[in-house]
């Protein structure tokens, strides 16, 4: 049954909010009394149920405009005419009508005029004795009042608006003080769109997305939403509205019941954001995590934790604990010992452990293992942290027995850091520097659909109730935050703005600096990282705010702690991204490294002095070969003289190996010289060139060299470009069979100068691209055609393109090219690499590469 | 006959240079430290020294300083640096630059040949 405006007291009629209600709704229909009401020209606008039961009509026939009042009595109709006329005041009197089947109707009319706009309307209540008049005014005074209450004492804003432009004609006091509106009569001046930015958040126009909702609702009969809503003339607040269509004869109006949400979005937001960052951090790291909950099942594990224990996805798909430990103990030198372990871990629920475990193909893997438990010390579950610490290990113990063994040997000139390689030890404090990703703690969209459907209840029943989501929100932020303080790397996150929001315990320790002195400002303000002392600092924060990749400062950096104190660190820095991919901030992971970093240091000095030892053997074999072959002590029968061939030809080559070794320990200790001078790069190239002239002639090679004009000359060190070229050169030559082609080519684009060599040859194989500039690596093609190479060169190449801060990329195959029987084959490769048209910076260092 | 002093440690490099540079027609004399090589130097007089640089007792880079500081004929003898030390080329590269005279060769990119022409080069034989 539609409900008309302008029904029972004054303040009903004044109340929007009735016309939404079902209550009300109920209370007309529920009323055990016929009423009806009468427009001024005593046309009958609306009934009740009762009425219609009185009438002879089914109550469930929607008849309001089929019934019209028949009075017995003629005259009686100029009576009430005459009573519209009076107003105010109720009246009674007795009078009959004329019912569906013809019978008489005779009732006491008891009816109120109420003066409603420009129009007059009657009250009419058809009763059938005197006391029960009474009671029915009484009842509806009470009723009037309850709906009154909830309009005034709502905390949500209910208005309507009135076609044909949809202006305000009313509002309760929530309404004004929520759009910061002064009086009724400055918010009937205005429309929604004056309380509304230009755009809502999804880039439509307000004006126009609001004409969109409206039309809906009023097409729907109602329309619930989100809206971003402007104070009058003041800030933005996001807001869920609730438009009812409300039908008033053949006129249309519309409540709007709006809740102001930005607390709640706000709030939301902040965990939604929090709990993306701490999953991104847990990305950032390295370590293999699982996590278990309070019953040892499997709750989830990180890709790292798959990979180190090399997991097939059908058995983590199973989520079994028992599979999993299964599969894990079988890979183990020791299981039993390991299944002890967790059975006693998962007993005692607040129990840490960290220990060394081997597996049966040779590695060693660091696990520790914590509780997590949240605020209220309730125990949630169990992380497993599992690292590969094969290398720290077994690194170190080889290289302290090989330096022992050589010590003697090379006592005359072992540097000093070789013998304080000695002293280091392995340190376990050093295992909780990474953590990677745990992805399925929480799903998003699990989490996306149940807020929309909890905010759809709430605003249905207007009562809303998110405590049930912000439990669920509650809990994995507390699991995660668990697993990020129990670790002991230092981690910090920075928002887009460069602020410093997020800075654990471990930071406070490396950094030197408190929580509170670090919070709210910009990261630059007291962080200090820099790859070395003549880097810019913190370029790695800043590259990622600009770029949203993940960073590195790489293999030299370091952190200046608060009082000065410069410590070797590893690190990295992940971007945060939101469900849309919009960037947030980034969070920055690092540790100490200053065990590690001794390691290495000790491996390049020992790989160093090795190779150098090797080269006095090799230089003076070269030069007895030498003189055997030149015939100066008798001369050699053929075959005599072919070995000795051969054997110079590995001389060489173990010359050339070694020569290499030396310069990635070089470019590792990051101690070469790097002096520029100005040069003509085309002619650098055409002198380079030059010098492969005889061996591309030797196997009918053609080549092109092509310069764009204009070319700046360019500050480079000619001896690191030429052990670039000298690479790609030797390696294009290499791998390009006989009668091929080679082309040289230089051009620049805004910042760089970038060289290309191209060739037409054996090409690179796809499975093998990702891995070329891994050290010692060798593609299979490669090796067929020259088993004498060594598998650095490219390595070393892009680590000397890199110390000047260029880039080195190819692409392979070029063309696709086919056979006798027509089937394609891949040719070609182009490696390409860049120098800043800035040229190269200078750099002093103790020695120099090895071309 | 021009007479070369080799100052080389290693056993077989000095061997394999002797027996060239005997062959070529020079008189060698060899030492096998930086100690041994100051002495012979003194004694022998000769009119160029190959000169190794890491060696025990005395690296080669101590001798030629004592070498060019000792006496006239010290200061002005010819000396061709001949090695594989890579370690402190910095710092090499200072002493050889502010001393003059010397030629420094790295023994792996020379052939005996070549070392003997630059030999004869030096003493202008040729």
């Amino acid at each position: 049954m539609i409900l008309p405006e302008n029904s029972i007291g004054k303040n009903i009629i004044n109340h929007p909010f009735v016309w939404s209600s079902e209550i009300a709704s109920a209370v007309f229909d529920l009323f055990p009394y016929p009423i009806g009401i009468v427009a001024d020209d005593t046309s009958l606008i609306y009934v009740n149920k009762a009425l219609l039961r009185a009438f002879g009509y089914n109550e469930n026939s929607d008849v309001s405009d089929d019934i019209f009042l028949t009075y017995s009595n003629p005259n009686d109709r100029l009576e009430i005419s005459k009573i519209l006329k009076e107003k105010g005041e109720v009246v009674n009197f007795q009078t009959s009508f004329v019912r569906k089947n013809g019978d008489e109707y005779k009732t006491f009319l008891n009816a109120k005029s109420v003066r409603i706009g420009e129009k007059d309307h009657i009250l009419l209540m058809i009763l059938v004795g005197s006391d029960d008049v009474k009671m029915a005014w009484e009842d509806l005074r009470i009723k009037d009042q309850e709906i009154s209450a909830i309009y005034k004492n709502s905390s949500d804003a209910i208005m309507r608006l009135a076609p044909p432009d949809w202006k305000f004609t009313g509002g309760n006091d929530t309404a004004f003080k929520m759009f910061n509106i002064a009086d009724e009569s400055e918010f009937t001046s205005i429309g929604p769109w004056n309380l509304s930015p230009q755009y809502q958040p999804d880039g439509k126009l307000s004006s126009e997305k609001a004409k969109e909702m409206i039309e809906k609702a009023v097409h729907d009969g109602s329309n619930i939403f989100e809206w971003t809503h402007k104070k009058y003339n003041g800030e933005d607040f996001s807001a869920m509205v609730f438009l009812t269509r409300i039908n008033r004869g053949k006129d249309v109006s519309l409540q709007a019941v709006v809740r102001d949400i930005s607390a709640e979005k706000k709030a939301e937001q902040e965990k939604s954001f929090r709990i993306l960052l701490l999953k991104t951090v847990l990305e950032s790291s390295m370590d293999g995590i699982l996590v278990v909950d309070e019953n040892s099942k499997v709750v989830s594990c990180n890709h790292n934790f798959t990979q180190i224990w090399s997991i097939p996805e059908d058995v983590l798909a199973t989520k079994s604990d028992e599979l999993l430990l299964n599969y894990v103990s079988e890979k183990l030198e020791n299981p039993d010992e390991f299944r002890v372990k967790v059975k006693e871990l998962y007993e005692n629920k607040a129990k840490k452990s960290r220990d060394d475990i081997s597996l049966k193909d040779g590695r060693i893997f660091e696990r520790y293992s914590s509780p997590l438990i949240d605020e209220n010390n309730k125990y949630l579950g169990r992380v497993w942290y599992f690292r590969d610490v094969t290398k720290e290990r077994g690194k170190l113990y080889s290289l302290l027995n090989f330096a022992e063994s050589t010590k003697k040997k090379l006592s005359a000139y072992t540097p000093l850091s070789v013998i304080e390689a000695s002293n280091i030890e392995t340190s376990k404090d050093t295992f909780d520097s990474t953590v990677v990703a745990i992805d399925n703690i929480i799903s998003y969209h699990n989490l996306e659909d149940s807020r929309t459907e909890a905010m759809r209840k709430a605003m249905v029943s207007i009562l809303s109730d998110l405590s049930l989501e912000k439990k669920n929100l509650e809990e994995s932020k507390n699991k995660i935050e668990a697993i990020i303080t129990s670790i002991a790397d230092g981690i910090f996150v920075v928002n887009m703005a460069g602020e410093v929001i997020f800075f654990n315990p471990a930071a406070e320790n490396l950094t030197g600096w408190s929580k509170s002195e670090v919070l709210g400002k910009h990261f630059s303000e007291t962080m200090y990282f820099c790859s070395d002392e003549h880097s810019e600092r913190n370029s790695f924060i800043k590259l990622t705010l600009e770029n949203g990749l993940t960073e590195k400062l790489g293999f030299h950096a370091s952190l200046r702690k608060k009082d000065g104190v410069i410590i070797p660190i590893s690190d990295s820095i992940s971007p945060i991204k939101n469900l849309e991919g919009k960037m947030q901030g980034a969070v920055i992971v690092f540790s100490d490294a200053t065990a590690e970093r001794k390691i290495d240091s000790a491996k390049s000095e020992f790989v160093m002095l090795a190779s150098h030892q090797l080269r006095t053997p090799i230089s003076t074999s070269a030069w007895f070969l030498e003189m055997l072959l030149s015939g100066e002590v008798g001369e050699l029968n053929e075959k005599q003289k072919d070995y000795a061939q051969e054997l110079f030809h590995s001389n060489r080559r173990m010359w050339s190996i070694v020569s290499m070794l030396l310069n990635i320990s070089r470019i590792e200790m990051g101690t070469f010289i790097i002096s520029p001078e100005i040069y003509e790069i085309k002619n650098v190239i055409d002198e380079i060139l030059s010098s492969y002239r005889l061996s591309f002639e030797k196997k009918n090679l053609s080549y092109e060299v092509t310069v764009e004009e204009n070319l700046p000359s360019i500050n480079i060190d000619k001896k690191l470009f030429n052990i670039v070229m000298d690479n790609l050169l030797s390696n294009s030559s290499d791998y390009t069979p006989e009668n091929g082609k080679i082309i040289v080519s230089v051009k620049k684009d805004d910042q760089n100068l970038i060289i290309d060599v191209t060739d037409n040859g054996i090409g690179i194989p796809k499975k093998d691209q990702s891995k070329i500039f891994t050290k010692l690596f060798r593609s299979d093609n490669a090796k067929e055609i020259d088993s004498d190479g060594t598998g650095i060169g490219l390595n070393m190449t892009k680590s000397v393109v890199e110390s000047w801060n260029g880039k080195l990329g190819f692409t392979s195959p070029v063309t696709m090219r086919k056979d006798e029987k027509g089937k394609e084959y891949p040719v070609g490769t182009s490696f390409f690499f860049s120098i800043p048209l800035s040229g190269m910076i200078k750099k002093e260092g103790s020695v120099e590469l090895l071309s | 006959m021009k007479k070369l002093l080799i100052v080389e440690d290693e056993v077989s490099a000095r061997k394999a240079m002797t027996e060239k540079f005997t062959r070529d027609g020079f008189e060698v004399e060899t030492a096998a430290n930086g100690e041994e090589g100051l002495t012979q130097a003194t004694k022998f007089q000769p009119d160029l020294i190959l000169l190794d640089i890491i060696m025990p007792r005395m690296d080669g880079l101590t001798m030629l300083q004592k070498l060019r500081a000792e006496n006239e004929w010290g200061k002005n003898v010819p000396v061709i640096i001949l090695t594989n030390m890579t370690l402190d080329d910095k710092e090499k590269m200072k002493l050889v630059g502010s001393l003059g005279h010397e030629e420094y060769l790295i023994k792996a990119d020379w052939k005996l040949a070549d070392v003997a022409i630059k030999i004869k080069q030096t003493l202008k034989m040729e």
